[in-house]
């Protein structure tokens, strides 16, 4: 049985998930990195992406985040995401119709550098949602 | 004195009345509830913010810090005023006393000679200012207790925008709205919103143990992103906030309205008894005296 630790994910709306889990994996600014039981305090930024975590049970979440931070100390973690959303909650179609616009958005000229990586980071999220949700269902 | 009809179709006008306003009245206390749950549901996150903040800037150079553009304060030309009202009246003065409080505020910028940029939230704010001479620079509606994220990003990048974009960035963003204290209290106030004060930070002293913390990435490119967010953040309660008081406000006239008309009804009744027994004495007496003048012949 490998050590658990306590995991809480938080949006400005809503409290996503609270409970032990034993792995967690979350997409940082510089790269994706893991965290297991006893892993040494950490406080990271995180991009858009997946984030997949496996539960005292041995059930494997997977969700998709725009982007956040992510605390661990004392096998206590806390991750807060700007938007959070489970694989079981996005539809495929939808998420790729969007990836596709966002794709679309980010090669059209004419803006700013704010605004260009404003539309990099969508399209990062539609991948990211698209990638959670065709992850759960397969 | 008003007829018997007239007095009865009052009272059918009043009772209706009242059916609206109780109907509005109990959609109101719904909505209050949802919007409390919110604000509830939204200060885990707000919290958990504040606490990392204060973990990351002691470990950034203070002059760094600084010259961070969200907390940077710059000579006062233009400020930007945010002014959240409802989409919507029937809610008492609650619209009135936040337009009011905004528009001292406003004039006495205008007479200091600063330049105002306005952005209002809420058509009754949009349409009672630029009668006022206060045409607003950018308008958006009021949310509802649950605004698409779309729509809150919107309004957010508008504000935080004022103040962030390249070309002529105001110096100043004021927040006109009112604050929630409970249900039937709602006080109008002007808060200076940013550049954020030293005092609103979060505090230096990190109570408890200090933790050896790794940081990924560096703590200055870390406060760098928690910043915006804690912007953010810090806008999207004030709506939060907004819609609650607005709820609130409503709820309140609501009931006061339902009071008011069933008072009027038991007037309205008083009086129509009255009339009603006025009218049976003066027919018993036609009919009495109709007999007496028989019987007297």
């Amino acid at each position: 049985m490998p050590g658990t630790f306590t995991l809480e994910i938080v949006t400005p709306e809503r409290l996503v998930f609270q409970g032990e889990v034993t792995t967690l994996q979350a997409p940082g600014l510089d790269g994706l990195f893991g965290v297991l039981h006893n892993r040494a305090p950490l406080l990271a930024g995180l991009g858009p992406g997946a984030v997949t975590y496996t539960t005292e049970e041995g059930e494997t979440k997977y969700l998709a985040i725009s982007g956040g931070f992510f605390e661990v100390a004392q096998n206590k973690a806390v991750l807060l995401a700007d938007t959070a959303q489970f694989g079981e909650e996005i539809s495929p179609e939808q998420a790729a119709a969007e990836l596709t616009a966002a794709k679309a958005l980010m090669l059209t000229a004419s803006a700013g550098p704010t605004e260009q990586a404003e539309r990099q980071a969508a399209a990062q999220t539609a991948q990211a949602r698209v990638a959670v949700a065709t992850k759960v269902r397969r | 004195m008003a007829s018997l009809r007239d007095i009865r179709r009052k009272i059918g006008t009043v009772k209706n009345i009242r059916k609206i306003t109780t109907a509005m009245k109990m959609v109101a206390a719904a909505k209050l509830r949802r919007a409390q749950d919110r604000v509830a549901a939204a200060r885990p996150y707000a919290d958990k913010m504040k606490e990392l903040i204060t973990r990351v800037a002691p470990l950034v150079p203070p002059e760094v810090v600084v010259r961070h553009r969200l907390l940077q304060s710059r000579e006062a030309a233009t400020i930007g005023v945010v002014v959240i009202t409802s989409d919507r009246g029937m809610c008492g003065s609650y619209n009135n006393n936040i337009i009011r409080k905004a528009l001292e505020f406003l004039n006495a910028k205008r007479a200091e000679g600063v330049q105002v940029e306005l952005i209002t939230i809420g058509r009754r704010a949009t349409n009672s200012l630029r009668s006022r001479g206060w045409p607003a620079d950018q308008s958006f509606g009021m949310l509802d207790v649950n605004p698409p994220p779309a729509d809150v990003q919107a309004v957010l990048r508008a504000i935080v925008g004022l103040y962030t974009r390249d070309i002529e960035p105001v110096s100043e963003v004021y927040v006109a709205y009112a604050e929630f204290i409970n249900a039937v209290t709602q006080v109008p106030r002007v808060d200076r919103f940013l550049p954020i004060e030293a005092g609103a930070m979060p505090g230096e002293a990190a109570g408890g143990t200090q933790l050896d913390f790794e940081f990924e990435p560096d703590p200055e490119r870390l406060l760098d992103v928690l910043l915006p967010r804690f912007v953010d953040n810090r806008v999207y309660q004030y709506l939060l906030e907004a819609t609650a008081s607005e709820y609130g406000a409503r709820m309140t006239a609501m009931s006061t309205a339902s009071d008011n008309a069933g008072e009027m009804i038991d007037t309205l009744t008083l009086h129509y008894n009255r009339a009603r027994q006025d009218a049976i004495t003066k027919e018993l007496m036609d009919i009495v005296g109709g007999a007496t003048a028989l019987a007297s012949d």
